[in-house]
């Protein structure tokens, strides 16, 4: 695992966008939007599964972004207070999904989301990701997807250093024993 | 049951891109090649999660009825209605430490008669109320003192006009002029007259009637009036004429 940082230069940039914006310049949002919309997407993605959901949480994002970013307050990086925002409407959604589509089959699950989407991911991740908890879902899709180290993570789940680390363990090893169960075996494949 | 620093070790190495340590574990750990083997398809397996469709484009983002937060309007606004708040609570408090507006006395000239007790009219019209002074009502305490005037049922003007009639039925229809009804007492006059009044109130025209036929008016209730002799006058004053 690569550990990915942020260099200063973006953390910089996204201030000085964040206090442009604040200033009262439309154009500097813009930029965060475009900068920041596909990580946004692929994080909702990874905790709600579809992409037309993760898509309309997305625009609620940073719809929000938008309207609260003068609380922003600055202790963190922009990136880490968006993801955080991220996780905690995707929880939200996912757990409202929950309610309205328990009795919706996996695989019927699996069918939903987008062409593009199963054209390059493989299905039986899909499914493995889908018994997770949106919890679980998260943290896999901070550390895997967005890159984010234990530190970030922690800022970003609203939880302490070791609880990010024994909350990641936990997971990774939940998603294997799922997973694990929809890979057929080497005998199976032959 | 593998050992947590040895289960620390195969994530490590699943993590990583280092072929050397996959190889290194596989010779040290033979037994668990398979589980480390798992490990990197699992490691793998989150990893390819996270692509995106190819096709992925950024829709423009549409918030133009939201503006960015301005805190000095939001402080300028809320300052304002903190000093309304504050204008208005001094306000109160000064009007209402002000002395109470004096209310003129009131003629209550007209005011009615108990209608249980009515030996003589005359003496008993009650003498103008006036308003206690300091603002006071009779019972002493501050609160304003609020008179109002009973109503009179003969503050509009009529015309009327009677060539012959007697004295009772004149007295029934400027009565009715003003939706009075009338008791006439008994000994009241009951001559042929005739009558002639423009632009005077019915009351008025009572007590004309009154002065020239022994008689008195007097208001009893609201809507009531009763017609009370002199029975001291001299009837030879009566003639039967008027105007």
């Amino acid at each position: 695992m690569s550990i990915y940082f942020e260099g200063a230069g973006s953390f910089d940039e996204d201030s000085i966008l964040v206090e442009r914006f604040l200033a009262g310049e439309a154009s500097a949002f813009e930029a965060l939007y475009a900068k920041y919309y596909g990580k946004v997407l692929s994080l909702s993605k990874g905790v709600l599964i579809s992409e037309e959901e993760a898509a309309d949480v997305t625009q609620e994002v940073f719809t929000l972004v938008y309207r609260n970013l003068h609380r922003f307050n600055r202790q963190s990086k922009f990136s880490t207070w968006l993801f955080r925002i991220t996780i905690n409407r995707s929880i939200q959604e996912s757990r409202k999904r929950r309610f309205k589509h328990k009795h919706v089959e996996l695989s019927e699950a699996a069918e939903s989301v987008a062409p593009e989407a199963m054209e390059d991911a493989d299905p039986r991740i899909q499914l493995a990701m889908e018994k997770l908890t949106p919890q679980d879902r998260a943290i896999l899709t901070l550390f895997y997807w967005q890159e984010q180290n234990l530190q970030e993570i922690s800022e970003s789940m609203e939880i302490n250093l070791n609880a990010a680390k024994t909350r990641l363990y936990r997971a990774r090893e939940r998603f294997r024993i799922y997973f694990e169960k929809e890979v057929p075996h080497d005998s199976e494949r032959n | 049951m593998i050992p947590k620093e040895i289960d620390d070790l195969m994530w490590a190495i699943a993590e990583g891109t280092d072929q050397a340590a996959i190889e290194e574990f596989g010779d040290r750990y033979p037994n668990l090649r398979e589980e480390l083997l798992k490990r990197i398809r699992t490691i793998k397996a989150l990893k390819s999660g996270s692509r995106l469709p190819r096709s992925i484009t950024t829709p423009t983002f549409q918030n133009t009825q939201v503006r960015p937060a301005n805190w000095r309007l939001i402080w300028a606004t809320f300052s304002l209605a903190i000093l309304s708040i504050v204008a208005f609570g001094v306000y109160r408090a000064n009007t209402s430490s002000l002395p109470k507006p004096v209310v003129p006395p009131v003629d209550l000239s007209h005011s009615q008669l108990p209608a249980t007790n009515i030996p003589d009219a005359t003496q008993n019209i009650p003498q103008p109320l006036r308003v206690p002074q300091n603002n006071q009502n009779p019972q002493g305490n501050n609160q304003p003192l609020v008179i109002t005037k009973p109503p009179n049922p003969s503050n509009g003007l009529k015309t009327m006009k009677l060539e012959s009639a007697t004295l009772q039925a004149a007295i029934l229809l400027i009565a009715e002029e003003d939706h009075m009804t009338v008791t006439i007492a008994k000994g009241t006059p009951n001559p042929t007259i005739k009558i002639d009044y423009v632009n005077m109130t019915p009351m008025d025209m009572l007590k004309d009637l009154g002065q020239q036929y022994a008689f008195t008016p007097v208001l009893d209730g609201e809507h009531a009036i009763l017609i009370i002799p002199k029975k001291d006058e001299d009837e030879g004053q009566i003639n039967g004429d008027s105007h």
